[in-house]
Formats: structure tokens, C-alpha cells, sequence
């Protein structure tokens, strides 16, 4: 955790629940855990402010308490991870789209919105906003289908809670109860939407969005999708369906599968009607790709026409390698690039075989092979031989990577980029903050007119008040921002990448 | 990080990336070539680019994913979840005022399910139950205080009363400075926790002492 880590998570903060919220933020950031009157001595900030705010971030999951000493106070510390996760919402949003259709994205939108929920509420929430959206014939128990397909898929997850009544509650949750959902009366929703009065009978059991769920499809899209550019999309396909029948027999997170038969796969191929190809050429395909470098396919075993093991772990150093290489290559161009591979392809190299071997002239390789050293993309590792009586000490200096601490540094990279076009988006909000508010008012007052039937003309009249120039900066403006917050996204991408390789690197 | 560990004296921290001439002989740094000197300021603020970034690809699902994006952000700054800063200055115009107002309609309307927070977290129980408490003392505040005055009225000479009486008046005339406040400010939410705060802060002190110390 870094200065620079906890500057983006102050923006992000700041962004999104506003500038008291953002300061106990950043303070808890400092003091990682701290109780109520030690957050209000450090913040300056009246204690009526501070509750409220820690209500708000308790509700989005971004901060945890554990009950101090004395059991009637709480000592409150940030969930730092679940705050970087705020900028992957929109992705889990899309992800939820294009699995399960718009329903299933509303719910989740729902509850992100939300922090959590209870599922009645959040049938009869999401029906009523759908039923606002479009004139369709949807009823009730269509919605709770969904939810209950989400829950049961793990994408949405029971909420921990108190079984004691205690002071500071303890919040806990067995297993078994992570997907169980009550039974929903649709009936007794029916009559609740109409006369408040009727209680629901899950009132006080919450559902929240399991981010652990979202982030296993994501590692699985990115397999498929390595596929799909390395060979074609039949090999993309194929693995699709060894992830998926990895999951009846393996932890989704271990780092290699259980051996999957491959005439398992076969069939379910057979089941697909777009698969032709695929299947006549199978064992070519599978041939290809446990062959590949990657060596993400091995085969396990001969019997039943061969059964194969999914290598998850090296398949995301492989991916972090080649990441590291194209970021190499971004960097600092071709040359440095194939230093970087050769090192990489030559651990511990000395480095005038390195120039010798880059065919780069000396020199060149040379200045390359410091720069690259001095922003820690190569290591140095020294070894002395043991010095014989009087002989001279002979040294070897030596290049190598390790790779685990040039993706730490890369991620400390990624976040300070983050940092830099968050601050940057916002002081261009600053700058031209004068014509934003006055296309929020004109907008407003448009809104505003046209509820009350407003002619054309004077429609028109209101509009007329942003002058011409004043329209080119707004779309420069939007434009620079919308630039921006993709990169806040594509970031996001590449954080992921580089997190999931860490993950793989500390399960064992 | 690597180190020069055959430097001289004090050289080798971690920090200190410097080589020795025999590591740079292996790095193919020549006795003949000249080293840079030492570098003592901190790097530029803004270092020139040397390459420029490949455009992104703009594709609909960029495009989507960024209008979710605002659209969640724009829920989260209306909702109730976007609290501001306490005291405004009073040289808002009267169109931010509205928004204020706005803003505490909805914090009004939010509600937690208090079996999920830590008790000392709860702003409008207490307050209901301290208030409660405090209006009954005032109703004997004011009987009392009669009976003072009425006293005061009738033994004027009498010293030690008189002194008694001034103890209690002095209490009086306290209580008498904190309530109007109180009353001023019933209306709105805000000046509840505010006073429901103010008289616990002493009991959570006390006990914070037991607490750890960071």
C-alpha cells in the first residue's frame, strides 16, 4: 500500500459519496484501524458527520469493524480492495448484460446501488423500475426467477449477520446459507406493492454482489479470449467448455484443474449445432493446443481417449510475461523489448553475452539494458566465487527478472496513472466549471418545460442561450473526459490482469 | 534490489544503487569511460513523453460501459450516500440552499437496519431517548427555580439561603443558556445529533481509555 494507492482511493471516493465521506476515508486509509472518537479527533469533523459516513460505507461494504476491547465501541478499518473495485461496477453491470439479459443487470445494478438488499424489495424495486421503462406484460415471478438463478449461480451472496445481539455486532454467515434463498410468496409481494403495511416475510435477510464470482468469469474470458487470437474462435471454444467441466470436479481458484476427459468435451460439442468444424477436427485441436507454449492443456492420462489438466497458474504468468513484454515494447521500443526477452528466455545472462546475443551494436544494448535496470524491468543478481588463496576475486554480474516485483511495480504504475487522469479529469471539470453548471441549468430548465408542454419555439429560445462557441468547448470537454474515463476502465483491465497473476502467486 | 556489496564503507544500502568499478567493468561500463555525475535534484515534475500512447479502439461496449458508469456515479452523488460538507458558508445563494434542503429530504428517508451496525453508530434513537429524559428535568428545573425565587423574595436577609440560592441560580442560569439552543434548533435533524453527541462524548472517552492505543 502506497501514498499513490491511497491518493486514488481518496478520488475515487470523492467521486462517488462526496468530501466528508472522502477525508474519513483517507484517514482510515493512514491508521489502517481505529475507533469512532479517534477517527473524529483526527478529522476534525462533528461526530453526527462522521456516523453518517460510516453508515454509508459499512452499507457499501467499504469499511469492516471489529469490536474493540471494550465490546460497546467498534474499531472500524477500510476494505481498500472493495473501493479500487467501485471503477470495475460498469464491467460487472456489462457482464451481467450479455450473460443474462437486461433483468438479471438491473437486479445487480440494483444492489450496487444499494450495497444490499433484501430479495422481496429487490423484486418488487426492479419490476417497478421495468414496468416505468417499458410497457411489456412481466410479471413478478419472472423477475424472481432471475434472482434466484443469480443467487444460485453465486453471482449474488447472503449478507453476514449478527446472531448475538450485541453491542457491536458480529457478523457472520455459515456456508450452506450463502445460497440458500428464503421462499418469496409472490403473493404476499403482490400485496405488499399495494398496501405498505403488509410486511415481507425476508425482511432482514440481505443479498450483496459477490465480487469473487464476477472476477472468475473475467480470468475465464480472458483464457478463451487468448485462444480465440492465438488459434480461432474453435479453440476458444473448446477450452470455454474445459473451464466449464473444470468446475464440476475442481475449486474454481485452485491453481490446476482436476484431469478433464476429453470425450466429455467431445460430446458436449457434439450437442452444439455451430460446432461442426470443431468437432471433426478435434483431436487436431486439442493436439495444437496442449502443444502450445503456454502450456495451459497437459494431458493427464491415456485412458477414455485422453483426459487433460487445465494449468490455470502458469497460464496467468504466461499472460503477466507477455504483458510485461508489450509494456516493454510500448515503453521503450523494439530494441528494449528483445533485451527484455532474452533476459527473460536466458535467466541470469551476463551482460556481454547479452550484446552479443541482441544483435543490437554494443552500445545501444548497453544504454538499453541500464535503462531498463534503472526502472526495475531487469534485476541484478552478483555472484562472487569463492576467492582461491591468492588468485584475484572473480565477480559475475549477472541480469535477470523477477517477475513478481516488476508486476508489483507495474501495478503501482497502473495506480499511478489512475491517479493522474483522475486528477487531471477533474481539474478540466474545474476549469470549465462555469459552462457545465450552466448547460445543468439549461438542461434543467428544458426538462422542466417540456413536463409543462412548452411550444417549440420556446424550446428553442432557451436552447439558443448556449452560444456557439460555448457548445464547441462543451464537446471538446466531453470528449477529453470521456477519454479519460475510458482510461480509468481499460486501466481497470490491466489491474486485473496484473492482480490475478498475483493471486495465483500467493495460494501456494 | 541488488546491492554493491564490495562497496567501501557506508556504501551497499538498499537505497543506494551505485556500483562498484568492478561491477560496472562487468557491465561493460570501461575505466575509460567517463560516469555521470551525481544526480541531486528530484526528477521533473512533468517528464517530456518520449511515445505517445496507441489510441484506444472505441467500440459500443466501451461506450456503454462508460454510460453505466456515469449513470452509477450520478445515482451515487443524488442518493443519500453523498454527504456534504456540514457548514456551508453563508455566502451561498439561495439556489444552493434549495439543494440542501433537497439533500436532507432524502437523508430523512434513509434507513438502516441496525442489527448490521455497531450501537454507538446510531444517531436518532439516542437522540429520541436523551430528549425524552431532558424534558422531564426541565419541568422540576422550572418548579425549583420558583421555589428559589420565591425564597429569594421572602429571606432577603437571610445570608446563608441567599448564598445557597445564588449556587443554584448559578446552575439555573446554565440550563437556562443551553435551552434555548435546544429549542432553536428542534427542526431540523441535524441539531439532535449534534446535542445527543455533545453529552455522550465524555462516556465514550472514558471508555476509549481502556481502548488500544495506536
Amino acid at each position: 500500500m502506497s501514498v499513490i494507492y491511497g491518493k486514488v482511493v481518496s478520488l475515487i471516493i470523492s467521486e462517488r459519496f462526496g468530501p466528508v465521506v472522502e477525508k474519513i476515508v483517507s484517514f482510515l486509509f493512514k491508521c489502517q484501524c481505529s475507533p469512532l472518537l479517534y477517527i473524529k479527533r483526527g478529522t476534525e469533523l462533528p461526530l453526527s458527520k462522521i456516523k453518517e459516513s460510516l453508515c454509508v460505507l459499512i452499507k457499501y461494504r467499504l469499511v469492516n469493524f471489529k469490536p474493540n476491547k471494550n465490546e460497546n465501541l467498534a474499531n472500524y478499518s477500510l476494505n481498500v480492495e472493495n473501493v479500487l473495485l467501485m471503477l470495475r461496477y460498469p464491467y460487472y453491470l456489462n457482464h451481467a448484460k450479455k450473460l443474462f439479459g437486461d433483468q438479471s443487470e438491473m437486479i445487480i445494478e440494483e444492489v450496487l446501488q444499494k450495497g444490499f438488499c433484501s430479495a422481496s424489495e429487490l423484486i418488487i424495486k426492479v419490476f417497478d423500475k421495468l414496468c416505468n421503462n417499458e410497457e411489456r406484460s412481466l410479471t413478478l415471478s419472472q423477475v424472481k426467477e432471475k434472482l434466484v438463478y443469480l443467487v444460485t449461480a453465486k453471482y449474488l451472496t447472503r449478507v453476514p449477520y449478527a446472531k448475538e445481539d450485541k453491542p457491536v455486532p458480529l457478523l457472520t454467515v455459515d456456508e450452506k446459507e450463502l445460497t440458500s434463498l428464503p421462499n418469496i410468496d409472490i403473493k404476499t409481494l403482490v400485496m405488499h406493492r399495494k398496501d405498505n403495511s403488509v410486511e415481507l416475510p425476508d425482511k432482514n435477510i440481505y443479498w450483496t454482489v459477490n465480487f469473487d464470482r464476477f472476477h472468475q468469469d473475467m480470468r475465464d474470458k480472458i483464457i478463451v479470449a487468448a485462444f480465440n487470437k492465438k488459434f480461432d474462435e474453435n479453440a476458444g471454444e473448446i477450452i470455454k467448455i474445459f473451464l466449464r467441466q473444470m468446475y464440476i470436479r475442481t475449486d474454481p481458484w485452485a491453481d490446476v484443474s482436476n484431469p478433464v476427459p476429453a470425450l466429455e468435451v467431445k460430446d458436449i460439442l457434439r450437442k452444439q449445432i455451430s460446432a461442426s468444424h470443431s468437432l471433426a477436427f478435434f483431436d487436431q485441436y486439442i493436439n495444437i493446443i496442449s502443444q502450445e507454449t503456454s502450456s495451459l492443456l497437459r494431458k493427464a492420462g491415456e485412458a477414455s481417449g485422453g483426459s487433460y489438466q487445465i494449468f490455470l497458474k502458469e497460464a496467468f504468468t504466461q499472460f503477466a510475461w507477455e504483458l510485461v513484454e508489450q509494456i516493454v515494447l510500448e515503453k521503450y521500443d523494439s530494441k528494449a523489448a528483445r533485451i527484455f526477452r532474452l533476459v527473460k528466455l536466458k535467466p541470469y545472462i551476463e551482460p556481454d553475452q547479452l550484446q552479443q546475443l541482441a544483435m543490437i551494436p554494443a552500445k545501444d544494448a548497453k544504454k538499453l539494458s541500464y535503462q531498463l535496470y534503472e526502472d526495475n524491468f531487469l534485476h541484478i543478481q552478483e555472484l562472487r566465487k569463492a576467492s582461491a588463496n591468492n588468485g584475484p576475486v572473480k565477480n559475475f554480474t549477472l541480469f535477470h527478472i523477477k517477475l513478481e516485483s516488476v508486476v508489483r511495480m507495474l501495478l503501482e504504475t497502473c495506480y499511478k496513472t489512475l491517479f493522474n487522469t483522475m486528477t487531471r479529469c477533474n481539474h478540466e471539470k474545474l476549469q470549465n466549471k462555469r459552462i457545465i453548471d450552466k448547460k445543468h441549468r439549461i438542461d434543467t430548465i428544458l426538462m422542466g418545460m417540456k413536463a409543462q408542454n412548452a411550444t417549440e419555439e420556446q424550446m428553442a429560445d432557451i436552447e439558443d442561450m448556449i452560444t456557439l462557441p460555448e457548445k464547441e468547448i462543451l464537446e471538446n470537454i466531453s470528449r477529453i473526459i470521456k477519454k479519460f474515463n475510458t482510461v480509468e476502465l481499460e486501466i481497470d483491465q490491466t489491474i486485473f490482469m496484473l492482480q490475478m497473476f498475483l493471486v495465483y502467486q500467493k495460494v501456494n | 534490489m541488488s546491492r554493491g556489496r564490495g562497496g567501501r564503507g557506508g556504501r551497499g544500502g538498499a537505497a543506494n544503487k551505485s556500483f562498484t568499478r568492478d561491477q560496472l567493468n562487468d557491465l561493460g561500463v570501461g575505466n575509460k569511460d567517463a560516469l555521470p555525475s551525481l544526480v541531486t535534484q528530484p526528477p521533473s515534475l512533468y517528464p517530456p513523453l518520449e511515445r505517445k500512447p496507441v489510441p484506444f479502439t472505441p467500440s459500443l461496449e466501451t461506450d456503454y460501459m462508460l454510460i453505466l458508469r456515469r449513470d452509477f456515479i450520478d445515482h451515487m452523488q443524488l442518493s443519500s450516500s453523498y454527504i456534504k460538507i456540514p457548514f456551508a458558508s453563508k455566502s451561498n445563494q439561495p439556489e444552493q440552499e434549495i439543494d440542501k434542503l433537497v439533500a436532507q429530504i432524502h437523508s430523512t428517508k434513509e434507513k438502516y437496519d441496525w442489527n448490521f451496525f455497531p450501537s454507538e453508530l446510531r444517531p436518532k434513537l439516542l437522540a429520541k431517548r436523551i430528549k425524552k429524559g431532558r424534558g422531564q428535568k426541565l419541568d422540576v428545573n422550572i418548579q425549583e427555580r420558583l421555589n428559589v425565587l420565591e425564597k429569594l423574595e421572602h429571606l432577603k436577609n437571610a445570608v446563608v439561603i441567599k448564598e445557597e440560592a445564588e449556587d443554584e441560580l448559578e446552575e439555573e442560569m446554565e440550563a437556562e443558556e443551553n435551552e434555548p439552543d435546544e429549542e432553536m434548533d428542534e427542526g431540523t435533524d441535524y441539531a439532535n445529533n449534534y446535542f445527543d453527541n455533545g453529552e455522550n462524548y465524555e462516556d465514550e472517552d472514558d471508555n476509549l481509555d481502556e481502548g488500544p492505543i495506536y
